[in-house]
């Protein structure tokens, strides 16, 4: 037996003309977050729900707990719990607490009642209808399903998605806290940042193609992007008279200005010198300058 | 089999259904409705029939005009609330959310079928009841016979509205689809208005209606026919019935996106 939960091989997947995903193969350890990572349409939910067995790739193979998820769907949703990103999927008249009378009643050895809500902060709401949920409460509410069964892996595509700081705090204490109790998850998410600072190992994903890969620290630390330096454009700069010097280790155009990352702060003052300026604007590197680096566009408009 | 997951299963459609307002007035309510007023302008009008050993027997119209109700009810629950309901659920993605745990879904569709079954049956005894005490009916029938040409009727009706629930992908499209059969059918049966007061042309025009047999098959049963007076029918109901199983698997699917 391998260590993986989830083992995924060449996978694709083609809607007629349009490749949702191509050539994606990672895997998932016990015990660890995975974070699928990328913009909209970048193929993460079409990935996830090849891995539910919810859709059929293309090509490719997928292995959810060692097994095939298409053939055993019941014997495997008994072991995992999942979050599809859709929100608006529990009838808008059924009230929270039947929602999770319902889900508890499909499993051998759920969560009770109350502990469910109280994983999803609800617990003065049992009698509210789903439908006057916001949002937030509503993606609480389906992550808390998702744990009813007590699941050993969670599957969940974009929890984080549409949830102020502080549910989206609370949603990454409870997923940590899962996994501190041995729990393995695979999440999806738009924001760097949270996977950035949760997740043991990540993939970028760009045009259902698989850009980086690999655990966040390890990823800058191999580049050795430490810090960002900002400097305008001018005539005389170029790429390579950037890279000479003794602490960029990479550059990279954007718009009016170059992106030059180094390892220590040493970088900083070679800067100044070389431009000849007093300020120049300085802030730690982040994933999101890595995705910039390996797609050649800025993640957000407007990269601050 | 896990009881407490049909019985939670049961009780949660059971919940979303009285909910939706829609359904729940054309179930309870508009059925009382309609026995009382048409009740009250045909029910009490003299009525002679002949049952199979040459008996003639003088009652009123309203113990013949019940067991057309009972098709309303039939009718209305399958080919309205139950593709209604199923393409609904599909498109808001209720189905797909259910795909995503332990569920056997085939205990979503039996369990459906149970919840209309009991919608069906409180349906009927209301509106037996109420026949009974407002406009005295009678019953000349069996209670077996009468049972099996319900659950025929009831079965046939139904399998047909599971086919309907999974032939169009939007709700809407469902909702348009399923009123103008139901109703196409509804007032062509002798359910709304009995078919002898219509012409002769429509009378037999009215025969391909498969409704029609449904209310003249439960006529005829609940009158004490003989087989032989009725038998048509129930094969007509059968084979809509046989249709609606063989056609319906193809057709049915939990995911709009497919
Ligand atoms: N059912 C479908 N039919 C056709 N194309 C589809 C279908 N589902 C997804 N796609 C396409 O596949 C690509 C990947 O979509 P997917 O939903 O996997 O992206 P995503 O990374 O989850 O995006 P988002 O962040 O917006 O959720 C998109 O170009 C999308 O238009
Ligand atoms: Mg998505």
């Amino acid at each position: 037996m391998s260590d993986s939960v989830i083992e995924v091989a060449s996978l694709a997947k083609h809607y007629g003309d349009v490749t949702a995903v191509a050539d994606v193969s990672l895997q998932v350890e016990t015990g660890t977050i995975f974070g699928l990572v990328g913009p909209n349409g970048a193929g993460k939910s079409t990935t996830i729900e090849c891995i539910e067995g919810l859709r059929t790739p293309s090509s490719g193979t997928v292995r959810v707990l060692s097994q095939p998820p298409r053939q055993h769907r019941r014997g495997l949703f008994r072991r995992i719990g999942v979050l599809p990103q859709h929100n608006e999927l529990l009838p808008a008249r059924l009230r929270v607490g039947e929602a999770v009378d319902l889900w508890r009643s499909f499993y051998d050895n759920p969560l009770s009642k109350d502990e469910t809500l109280a994983l999803c902060g609800l617990k003065d709401r049992r009698k509210t209808r789903t439908s006057r949920l916001s949002g937030g409460q509503r993606r609480r509410l389906m992550i808390a399903l998702a744990q009813v069964g007590r699941p050993r892996l969670l599957i969940l595509d974009e929890p984080s998605s549409g949830l102020d700081p502080v549910a989206r705090y609370n949603i990454w204490r409870n997923l940590n806290a899962f996994k501190e109790q041995g729990g393995t998850i695979l999440v999806s998410t738009h924001y760097m940042d949270e996977a950035e600072e949760h997740c043991d190992q990540l993939c970028l994903l760009d045009h259902g193609r698989i850009q980086v890969l690999g655990n966040p620290r390890r990823l800058m630390e191999e580049r050795r992007m430490r810090i960002l330096v900002k400097v305008p454009h001018t005539p005389d700069l170029d790429r390579d008279r950037l890279l000479a010097l003794d602490h960029a280790h990479q550059v990279e155009q954007v718009e009016n200005e170059w992106f030059v990352f180094g390892a220590t702060d040493r970088l900083y003052g070679e800067l100044k010198q070389l431009t000849n300026r007093e300020f120049l604007e300085l802030r730690p590197a982040r994933l999101e300058d890595l995705y910039l680096m390996t797609t050649g566009r800025a993640y957000r408009t407007g990269v601050d | 089999m896990n009881f407490k997951m049909m019985r939670t299963l049961f009780r949660t459609d059971l919940l979303i259904f009285v909910r939706e307002p829609a359904a729940a007035f054309f179930t309870f309510a508009f059925p009382v409705l309609l026995l009382s007023i048409l009740g009250e302008i045909f029910g009490r009008f003299p009525f002679q029939f002949t049952l199979p050993d040459g008996t003639v027997v003088d009652t009123t119209y309203i113990s013949v005009f019940f067991p057309g109700f009972v098709a309303f009810i039939i009718a209305n629950l399958a080919l309205q609330s139950a593709p209604i309901f199923l393409a609904s659920q599909r498109t808001t993605g209720w189905f797909r959310m259910l795909q995503l745990s332990p569920l056997r879904l085939s205990w979503v569709i039996i369990i459906r079928v149970v919840m209309y079954f009991a919608i069906f049956v409180f349906s009927y005894a209301v509106m037996f009841v109420l026949a009974r005490q407002i406009f005295d009916l009678r019953f000349f029938g069996q209670l077996l016979p009468f049972g099996l040409a319900l659950l025929l009727c009831f079965v046939s009706f139904g399998s047909i509205g599971f086919l309907l629930g999974g032939l169009f992908n939007s709700a809407s499209t469902t909702q348009a689809v399923a009123s103008i059969i139901f109703f196409l059918m509804y007032f062509t049966s002798g359910s709304a208005i009995p078919r002898d007061q219509f012409p002769d042309w429509l009378f037999r025009a009215t025969e391909l209606n498969p409704m029609t047999h449904v209310v003249d098959l439960l006529i005829a049963v609940w009158t004490g026919q003989a087989f032989d007076q009725l038998w048509v029918s129930a094969l007509v109901v059968a084979l809509v019935g046989v249709a609606g199983f063989v056609l319906t698997p193809l057709t049915f699917r939990w995911d709009a996106e497919g």
